[in-house]
């Protein structure tokens, strides 16, 4: 054996590439994580933002999930919610919990959120110092109907795109929801 | 010294290659690789095959044996298993490195030099591309076909020397520097020779010249601004780029501000050092010196010339001549003194540290997006399998997920399925405009749930889980979506958006629909009194026979514009301002021709092809 190595140096590597591409000699079947589960159509009052079931109910305006648990916005973002129990005549209290962190606060100054559901201003509240808030509304049961309810954000300045962030940054979001009264 | 043991030393590059990029067969594929793994698709007869592998495409490149065969018979035989590609690419890289090893040996006289030059190499993150992205495979095979062509010379097998040099045109265009190449040694090495390396040298020139000739004349050159040549001052500053890529961990600063201005430091101190080692074997009129600055210039040259494509990979063969000069510069310091060697020691170890960070931080960005990738790819075809025919919405893709390959259609290899972003999902997405942007992949509220409700879409939610159909959340979520309402585009050939189009129109057929002469459009009204009415649709050659056709644009039975379509058989596109009607719910687009077609063969009044309208 040790013979034939002497003879062919480049043998024992050779063969040790053909090991390792023999398994690989197949048809690909696809990965067992690639499976695309179905879901049952149910909405909830409240999103958690690092939710994966939840994530179809951040319409629009939300960038991608950040050490499991928040996302970055635009200037304007929207989250579709189901209306908690009794909110068709009880209304419900519009919750989002927000995190302006010191940097964007150096760099466009006070920020103002507003939020609207079904046509209905929700009333602006401005922010002048970095940190975490809840952003809490009343709304009335007139705007609540229906199965889902769209709530539209929006944010009077954030961060453009750059070089550095090819995204528009604006709020840090944990938790978006509506509480029952 | 058995032969084996004295082949081992030979092992140490490749081995730590495996180390550095134990990543990479774990990765799938990416960009480039998706419209690489369609060649199947296009082959239906055997004399297809002499299109798919000759024909220029790209950038106007003919590698048939770089991408076109490899990609071509790995698909075939492996499908959308990346693993066999990845390690075939793997494979080839180790043997440059064999290669680059017995050169560096050769040309210095040390087995130690030929190590380090080829662990330098490997170690170098602008290698990173070419061994964990498919598609730039070429520079690996291209860089065999080089190194097996010079070690055939130094051995004197003029025979493998030709085979390899001329296989090495099937792989890269950059081969042609390969004469230069191997005339710049013959000269150097002249003090000890005759001149017959010089006279084998000439002949080499012969295909390179004929190559480069057939090259710029008879190949269509890519009509993209990112591959243009031009030849100015930019060169300098192009050449300084790649070598502070090749001189060491000078991108450190990307994946870790505190160590990035260590990585830059490294990387000069390494180039003031190579520098003085070069002029100190100059002095001394150690002419290897010059070799090995000569392979990096002619294997970068060609690529100077790019100043809008300045991108790492490029300089990957080009590297291998700092490789060598650094890895003879460690040997020759360590028998100069304490000193140089504690120096040379100290510096190779920082440059070697801040690299192997880069290629880890690179080779794991590789696999994850393109994993991200692969899980999409699946879940599309899964999804495909249980709704054949379906078109597919997909939630929460990002700008990251879309430039792993969107522009370079993956899903056609899935059977051509429709692909959209869930509408809104477009936002922060940058989409290279020249290869389409992102209109391919729009759809408004209302179509998305036009479709879903027909059972003509899925909905895929996209995360860093995988993938989940979401298509039931996301009718509900669509339905409470006022937008969803809203028709703010129509795509003519859409059955669903027959309600919108008047009783003139006739029916869609293949995607477009023919107007009369006189037709109405119902759209919801503008939101904002700063959008415009845009049209597009397609100008057929025999209405225009008679001259061009006026086509005025009516709304709400006031005109806003009107156009001549001019130019027979080629789509047009207009815009129109729109009064401020932002107080009404829908307007009436009209569009009126100034004249129509009466063919003999078909009774109706044909005016124009559409097309798509949109207000925004």
């Amino acid at each position: 054996m040790e013979g034939t190595l002497n003879r062919y140096p480049l043998l024992a590597p050779a063969l040790a590439i053909l090991l390792l591409l023999t398994p690989a000699c197949r048809i690909h079947k696809k990965n067992s994580h690639a499976k695309a589960a179905e879901d049952d159509g149910q909405l909830v009052s409240v999103i958690n933002v690092g939710d994966p079931r939840a994530a179809v109910q951040l319409t629009r305006g939300f960038h991608g999930l950040e050490h499991d648990s928040w996302r970055w916005t635009m200037k304007n973002f929207t989250a579709t919610l189901r209306p908690p129990a009794n909110a068709a005549n009880a209304g419900a209290t519009l919750q989002l919990k927000l995190t302006i962190p010191q940097v964007m606060i150096d760099r466009v100054g006070d920020m103002r959120v507003e939020g609207r559901v079904n046509g209905l201003d929700l009333g602006p509240q401005t922010y002048t110092q970095p940190g975490d808030y809840i952003y809490t509304r009343d709304v009335p049961p007139a705007a609540l109907s229906g199965d889902a309810v769209s709530i539209d954000f929006h944010v009077d300045k954030g961060l453009p795109p750059s070089d550095q962030d090819t995204r528009e940054l604006a709020l840090i979001v944990t938790t978006i929801g509506l509480l029952p009264k | 010294m058995t032969r084996f043991s004295r082949y081992g030393w030979l092992a140490i590059a490749p081995a730590f290659a495996l180390l550095i990029y134990w990543r990479v067969p774990l990765s799938w594929f990416a960009n480039d690789d998706f419209a690489w793994l369609g060649l199947p698709l296009e082959v239906h007869r055997a004399r297809d095959l002499i299109e798919v592998l000759f024909a220029p495409r790209a950038q106007g490149t003919v590698r048939f044996l770089g991408e076109r065969l490899f990609f071509l018979v790995f698909s075939v035989v492996f499908g959308y298993h990346a693993l066999p590609y990845h390690l075939f690419a793997l494979a080839t890289w180790c043997g440059d490195l064999v290669l680059a090893a017995l050169i560096g040996e050769r040309l210095t006289n040390s087995k130690a030099a030929g190590v380090l030059g080829a662990v330098f190499w490997t170690a170098s993150s602008i290698l990173v591309t070419p061994i964990a992205w498919v598609s730039a495979y070429n520079e690996l095979l291209c860089g065999f076909c080089i190194l097996m062509a010079f070690y055939a010379r130094l051995r004197g097998w003029r025979v493998t020397e030709w085979i390899a040099y001329l296989a090495g045109f099937g792989a890269l265009e950059v081969i042609v520097v390969y004469p230069a190449i191997a005339t710049l040694y013959a000269l150097i090495s002249q003090q000890n020779r005759d001149r017959k390396d010089v006279r084998s040298a000439l002949p080499l020139f012969i295909p390179a010249i004929l190559f480069t000739i057939l090259h710029f004349l008879l190949i269509p050159k890519n009509a993209s601004g990112y591959y243009k040549v031009e030849i100015d001052r930019r060169i300098f500053s192009t050449l300084l780029q790649y070598l502070k890529w090749c001189l060491g961990p000078s991108r450190l600063f990307q994946l870790t501000a505190h160590w990035g201005r260590f990585g830059t430091r490294v990387m000069w101190i390494t180039a003031l050092a190579l520098a003085l080692f070069v002029i100190r074997q100059l002095w001394r009129r150690g002419a290897l010196a010059l070799f090995f600055c000569g392979w990096f210039l002619f294997l970068v040259a060609p690529v100077l010339v790019l100043p809008y494509h300045v991108t790492d990979y490029y300089a990957s063969l080009a590297e291998l001549g700092l490789a060598w000069l650094a890895g003879w510069a460690m040997v020759v310091a360590w028998r100069t003194g304490w000193l140089t060697r504690g120096f040379a020691i100290a510096l190779a170890a920082s440059s070697l540290a801040g690299s192997v960070r880069e290629d880890d931080g690179y080779t794991r960005w590789y696999y994850r997006r393109s994993i991200r990738m692969e899980a999409l790819f699946f879940g599309i075809e899964d999804s495909l399998r249980a709704h054949p025919g379906s078109a597919l919405i997909l939630h929460g893709v990002d700008n990251d997920l879309f430039q792993t390959g969107f522009q370079d259609e993956p899903f056609r290899l899935l059977g051509f399925p429709k692909v959209y972003f869930a509408p809104g999902g477009e936002a922060g997405i940058i989409a290279r405009e020249d290869l389409g942007g992102v209109a391919p992949f729009l759809i408004s509220p209302r179509q998305a749930l036009s479709m879903i409700a027909n059972n003509q879409a899925r909905v895929l939610g996209v995360s860093n889980d995988g993938v989940r159909d979401i298509t039931r959340g996301y009718q509900v979520v669509l339905r409470a979506d006022p937008r969803a309402t809203r028709i703010d585009a129509l795509d003519a050939g859409d059955p669903n958006a027959a309600a919108s189009f008047g009783p003139t129109w006739f029916p869609p057929e293949g995607g477009f629909r023919w107007m009369p002469k006189s037709a109405t459009v119902r759209m919801s009204a503008p939101q904002d009194a700063s959008q415009r009415l845009y049209l597009t649709g397609f100008a057929p050659g025999p209405v225009l026979k008679s001259g061009p056709v006026s086509m005025t644009v009516l709304v709400d039975g006031s005109e806003v514009g009107k156009s001549v379509i001019r130019a027979p058989n080629a789509q047009f596109a207009f815009d129109f301002a729109l009064p401020d009607l932002t107080d009404k719910p829908s307007i009436e687009i009209t569009i009126e021709l100034d004249k129509v077609l009466r063919a003999p063969s078909d009774n109706r009044e044909l005016g124009m092809v559409f097309g798509t309208f949109s207000i925004r």
